[in-house]
């Protein structure tokens, strides 16, 4: 291991725990994003402390907590468009009298309506015959080039083998999305890279291969879906 | 606490939130309440101010759920994040030595205690895999990763608070973090191999 691959793996315990600087954190993500080595050590520290609040002896919140969250939601989107309104008027922005205060938060809010995030799309898988309880979800971003594959009830490989996505055109082409385990208790949450072109997909599948993927499908089909 | 079914359908949940759906969020809440207010809980040591730190996280996650990625991770590990760092704030707004002696009193400087009969099922196997990975530390070692997680001190506040030098924590951390590696990474997600790293 070169210099620059344990300075990092020597900064990342700091980095899961949130204690870097702008600086620091910019120069792991910027090296993490290459080298695979050091992303692998990043995501199992960063997985680690994931798992850390499971050891503490669960608690529960008081009842009412529940209402008053869902109560405070209720509200929050009519108040922070009229805050940002108030805020404005406030600063001359607005040359509108008072009585034109209804009909602009109106305004506001329909306007925050059509300008919410973006959302994503989700696809979902269903096992084949020979993984009946096998399910999956694929979440796309509208924008963006990485999607997120969850999936449940596909039993554990040997180590000599891999499951294998797969996005399938209409012409039955196959083009790979990578590779994946799954844990011991047959669940995976996995980064899955976009083909450029994947507007023109239809189907996504995933197969049982050769350890490391293959060019193409090549063992039995596990689960498949529409996109 | 974890379940596998919620690995398939947070996603789809989040989505729904994206949409300010209100049920989107009570699915949430009934899903995750009860471990972002153990976790805060255990940092600030005081059941109002977790209940302040649930509610914070949940209203935060409905106003920005833009900053959820899901490439980053689950959505179990966006929450724990938002409410570990609204907790923290909350922990570092008192004084740095009240913070200290406050974190030296919680339960969790002391051995790690054991599951209750009452624990869900399904929420024990993990549990008990936890409680004994952060067994199987040495004491000092346990206690690093526990200030610096739960009492949000940095290695130079964790090494003044100990006494000891500056590299020896990052050490002891760094071995730490790697034993615990190793006896939890059965419950990993796993990340896909691009194409490029194969």
């Amino acid at each position: 291991m070169n210099n620059i691959h344990q300075q990092i793996q020597h900064a990342l315990p700091a980095y899961v725990f949130g204690d870097v600087d702008a600086e620091t954190r910019t120069q792991i993500e910027q090296h993490v994003a290459q080298c695979a080595t050091c992303r692998t050590v990043a995501h199992e520290y960063a997985e680690v402390t994931r798992l850390l609040p499971y050891g503490l002896t669960p608690a529960r919140p008081a009842p009412y907590l529940r209402a008053r969250v869902l109560h405070e939601a209720r509200r929050r989107p009519q108040t922070r468009h009229i805050a940002r309104w108030l805020r404005q008027w406030r600063a001359g922005r607005h040359r509108v009298t008072v009585a034109w205060a209804p009909a602009v938060v109106l305004l506001l809010v329909l306007v925050g309506w059509a300008l919410r995030p973006a959302a994503t799309e989700v696809a979902q898988l269903a096992g084949s015959p020979i993984a009946p309880r096998a399910v999956a979800h694929l979440v796309v971003p509208r924008a963006g080039m990485r999607a997120q594959l969850s999936v449940a009830g596909l039993p554990p490989l040997p180590p000599d083998q891999n499951y294998q996505l797969w996005f399938v055109q209409p012409d039955q082409t196959r083009v790979s999305g990578g590779v994946f385990q799954v844990t011991a208790t047959g669940t995976a949450s996995v980064t899955i890279p976009l083909p450029a072109d994947y507007g023109t997909y239809q189907r996504v599948g995933v197969t049982v291969e050769p350890a490391g993927g293959s060019p193409t499908p090549t063992g039995p089909n596990v689960l498949m879906g529409n996109l | 606490m974890p379940d596998p079914d919620h690995v398939l359908v947070d996603e789809a949940v989040v989505q729904q939130l994206g949409q300010h759906d209100e049920q989107a969020l009570a699915v949430l809440y009934d899903r995750y309440a009860d471990l972002i207010f153990t976790l805060a809980l255990r940092i600030v040591g005081d059941r109002q101010l977790a209940e302040e730190v649930v509610q914070d996280t949940f209203l935060r996650c409905w106003d920005g759920i833009e900053t959820y990625h899901a490439s980053r991770g689950r959505v179990a590990a966006w929450l724990i994040g938002i409410a570990r760092n609204r907790a923290i704030d909350l922990l570092r707004s008192r004084s740095h030595q009240a913070r200290l002696r406050e974190h030296a009193a919680l339960p969790g400087d002391d051995e790690p205690q054991a599951p209750s009969v009452a624990d869900a099922a399904e929420a024990l196997d993990l549990r008990h895999t936890v409680v004994a990975a952060l067994h199987q530390l040495p004491r000092a070692q346990r206690q690093v990763v526990e200030l610096a997680y739960y009492g949000g001190l940095t290695q130079g506040e964790i090494a003044h608070y100990l006494g000891e030098p500056l590299g020896t924590i990052k050490t002891r951390t760094r071995t730490a973090l790697e034993r615990l590696r190793t006896a939890l990474r059965p419950y990993f997600d796993l990340v896909a191999e691009d194409e490029d790293a194969r």
